[in-house]
C-alpha cells in the first residue's frame, strides 16, 4: 500500500509523515480500539459511579482485542507501550510505518493518532 | 458565444481580489496602481526525506528547480500582459512589471489600471491578483493593569466574572459537587485562593506513567492560573477570581517535560476514571489531528463528560488542534475595550474547516463560543520579582477563556443535575450573544457568541 494514500483511520498529516519514514524507522502512536461502553450518557448525565463503571467496561472490552494487536505488532518489530488499554479504549504502541498501516487495516482498530507534542495555549502574562 | 463570455467573466472575476473594489469604483479607467500577481506554479516534486541536512539540501534543490521553471511562466505572463495592456493605455505607454525575489515564489509586481486588470486576469496562468498594500506590525495593546486592578478591587470581582454576570448566578449555585479536571502544567494547591478546592492531583510523565505527588505542584504558572479561574476563591483584598468557587478540581500535570499526545491521553483516562463532569484543556497539538475527535466523541457519548478546549492564539484564519475538531467545545477569547464593551482579541483563533464528503461534519466552524480571555486576573505560584513576591497575575490567551467556560458549565451542571451534557452545550451556544445578531451565528470569529450564563441557566428550564 502506498503510505501517502490517506487511510480513513489515519489523518492526512500523519500519513504524510509515515510516508517520509525509512522502512525500519519506528514511530510512536496511540491506537484507538473498538470498545463497547454502556451508552448511558446519551439520555442523561451519568453519576460518578456510572462513569467509573463505563470506564471499566470500555477498558475491559478493549483488552479483549489486544492479542490481535500484539500479533500485528510482532510482525512489524513493534510493541505496546502500556500493559492495558485506558478508559477511552486507547493503547500506545511503537512500530514501523508499515506496522501502523497494518494496524489500521484491523477491524478492531478505530483510529490511529501519532504521539505528537502538546503545548499550553497561553499568549502572554504580566 | 454568450456562455463563453459569461464563463470568461466569472473566471476573470474570481481571480481579481475583492480588495480592488474601492479602486475600481473610485478611479478613472486609466489610473494606475500597484498590484501583486500570483501565477500558476509547477507541481512540487516528492516531499523532502527525513534527516535535517538531507531535507534542507533537497528543499534547496527543489526551490532552485522550481524557480527555473517558474521563470518561463512568469516571462510569458508578463510579456503578454505588457503587450495587451499597453494597447489599452491612451498613450500606448508601458505598464511597469517586475519580479519579486529570486522566483522562488510564483509572484510578480505589476502596475494595473481598471481597464488592464481583466486583461491580466484572463491569462490562463494567472491565479490571483491582489492590490499591493501597506503592512504593519501587530503590536500587543498596552494595558494599564493598575487601573484595571483598582476597578476589580472596587467591584470585588474580576472583569471577566462581572461581564458574565457570575455573582448573580452564585445566588443559585457555586458549582458544589461538580468535578472539573484540569489537564495542564499542574497546580500550586497551597495557594490561599485554592484552599480546599484541589480534590486530587497526579503527574503524568512523558512516558505516560502516573506519578503521585504530594503536595501538588505547578511546573509553571499556567495550570494554577487556569484552576483559579475555574474554582478560585478571593484574593486578600476580596477580589473573587473563580467562576465556580465550590467546584472540585482534579488536576493532572500533563504539560511537564516533553509532553506528547500519550501524556494527554493518560491524563484524560485518569480524569475519566475519577468520574469528572468536565475536562478543561487549555492546550494545543503541534499539528492538525482531526481524528482526535474520536476521543471527544467517547467522552460525550459514553461518559457525558464535557471537553472544553482552547481554540488557540494564532489569530483569525487559523485554529489549533484539538480545539478545531467537531466535538470539542472550543473557546475563543474576548478582551475588555473602551466604554464597558468587549471584542474578540486579535490573537484569538477562528476558522471554518471544510471536509467535502463528510456528511456529519462537512463544515466545521470554530470556535463554538467566546469568553473573557485577555487581562485575566488569577492566582499563580509565588513568583519573586524585583519589586516583591507576587502570587496573582494577569494572563492573556484562549487558555484563560477556556476555564471561564468550564466554570460556567460547572455552575449549570450543579444547578441542573439531570441535564445531559448535550443540553448544557446547546444552552450555552443558543443563548450566546453575537454582536451581529443571531443571523450571523455561528461565524469563525465569535462562534455562537459571548456566553451568557444567566440566559443559559434559564434555557435549561
Amino acid at each position: 500500500m502506498n503510505l501517502r494514500e490517506v487511510h480513513p483511520k489515519i489523518s492526512r498529516e500523519f500519513s504524510l509523515r509515515l510516508g517520509r519514514l525509512q522502512p525500519r524507522d519506528k514511530v510512536r502512536a496511540i491506537v484507538m480500539l473498538r470498545a463497547e461502553g454502556n451508552g448511558v450518557a446519551r439520555a442523561r448525565r451519568p453519576s460518578r459511579a456510572e462513569r467509573q463503571a463505563a470506564a471499566k467496561m470500555i477498558s475491559r472490552s478493549a483488552e479483549a482485542v489486544l492479542p490481535e494487536i500484539d500479533r500485528i505488532l510482532e510482525r512489524f518489530e513493534g510493541h505496546r507501550l502500556a500493559e492495558h488499554p485506558n478508559a477511552v479504549g486507547a493503547i500506545p504502541v511503537e512500530t514501523t510505518a508499515d506496522g501502523v498501516i497494518a494496524l489500521a487495516g484491523a477491524d478492531c482498530v478505530k483510529t490511529i493518532l501519532e504521539d505528537q507534542n502538546i503545548l499550553p495555549a497561553a499568549e502572554s502574562n504580566s | 458565444m454568450l456562455n463563453t463570455i459569461l464563463e470568461t467573466t466569472i473566471i476573470t472575476e474570481t481571480k481579481i481580489s475583492p480588495a480592488f473594489a474601492p479602486f475600481l469604483a473610485d478611479s478613472g479607467p486609466n489610473d494606475i496602481r500597484d498590484a501583486i500577481v500570483i501565477f500558476r506554479a509547477p507541481k512540487p516534486e516528492e516531499p523532502p526525506a527525513r534527516g535535517r541536512l538531507r531535507a534542507l539540501r533537497m528543499k534547496l534543490k527543489e526551490v532552485e528547480t522550481r524557480a527555473r521553471s517558474q521563470q518561463a511562466i512568469q516571462r510569458e505572463v508578463l510579456a503578454n500582459y505588457q503587450k495587451a495592456g499597453s494597447r489599452s493605455l491612451p498613450d500606448k505607454g508601458e505598464l511597469q512589471v517586475s519580479t519579486i525575489g529570486s522566483n522562488a515564489l510564483p509572484v510578480a509586481s505589476v502596475e494595473v489600471t481598471p481597464k488592464t486588470l481583466p486583461i491580466l486576469a484572463e491569462q490562463p496562468n494567472v491565479v490571483a491578483i491582489l492590490p499591493n498594500q501597506r503592512i504593519s506590525l501587530i503590536r500587543p495593546k498596552e494595558v494599564d493593569y493598575k487601573a484595571l486592578l483598582r476597578q476589580e478591587e472596587k467591584d470585588a470581582v474580576t472583569w471577566g466574572l462581572k461581564q458574565l454576570g457570575i455573582p448573580e448566578l452564585w445566588k443559585t449555585t457555586k458549582g458544589k459537587g461538580i468535578n472539573v479536571a484540569v489537564l495542564d502544567t499542574g497546580v500550586f494547591a497551597a495557594h490561599p485562593a485554592l484552599a480546599g478546592r484541589v480534590a486530587d492531583f497526579i503527574v503524568i510523565d512523558p512516558l505516560g506513567r502516573r506519578v503521585k505527588s504530594d503536595p501538588p505542584f505547578d511546573c509553571g504558572a499556567h495550570g494554577t492560573h487556569v484552576c483559579g479561574t475555574i474554582a478560585g476563591g478571593q484574593t486578600a483584598k476580596g477580589v473573587s477570581i473563580g467562576v465556580a468557587p465550590e467546584a472540585n478540581l482534579y488536576v493532572a500535570g500533563v504539560l511537564i517535560g516533553d509532553a506528547t499526545l500519550r501524556t494527554l491521553m493518560e491524563g484524560i483516562s485518569w480524569a475519566v476514571e475519577k468520574g469528572v463532569d468536565i475536562i478543561n484543556m487549555s492546550l494545543g497539538f503541534s499539528y492538525f489531528e482531526p481524528l482526535f475527535d474520536e476521543v471527544f466523541k467517547i467522552l460525550l457519548d459514553q461518559f457525558g463528560i464535557l471537553p472544553v478546549v482552547a481554540i488557540g492564539n494564532e489569530n483569525h484564519g487559523n485554529t489549533s488542534s484539538p480545539g478545531n475538531t467537531p466535538n470539542a467545545f472550543s473557546v475563543g477569547a474576548v478582551e475588555k475595550v473602551k466604554g464597558g464593551k468587549y471584542d474578540v482579541t486579535f490573537f484569538s483563533s477562528g476558522a471554518s474547516l471544510v471536509f467535502p464528503g463528510d456528511e456529519a461534519s462537512a463544515l466545521v466552524t470554530k470556535p463554538d463560543v467566546v469568553a473573557p480571555g485577555a487581562q485575566v486576573f488569577s492566582c499563580i505560584p509565588p513568583e519573586k520579582r524585583p519589586d516583591g513576591v507576587f502570587d496573582y497575575s494577569y494572563m492573556n490567551g484562549t487558555s484563560m477563556a477556556t476555564p471561564h467556560v468550564a466554570g460556567v458549565a460547572a455552575l449549570l451542571m450543579a444547578a441542573k443535575p439531570e441535564a445531559p451534557v448535550a443540553e448544557i452545550i446547546r444552552a450555552l451556544k443558543e443563548t450566546a450573544k453575537h454582536p451581529g445578531g443571531d443571523g450571523l451565528r455561528p461565524d469563525n470569529r465569535w462562534g455562537y457568541g459571548m456566553i451568557q450564563p444567566a440566559r443559559a441557566l434559564r434555557a435549561l428550564g
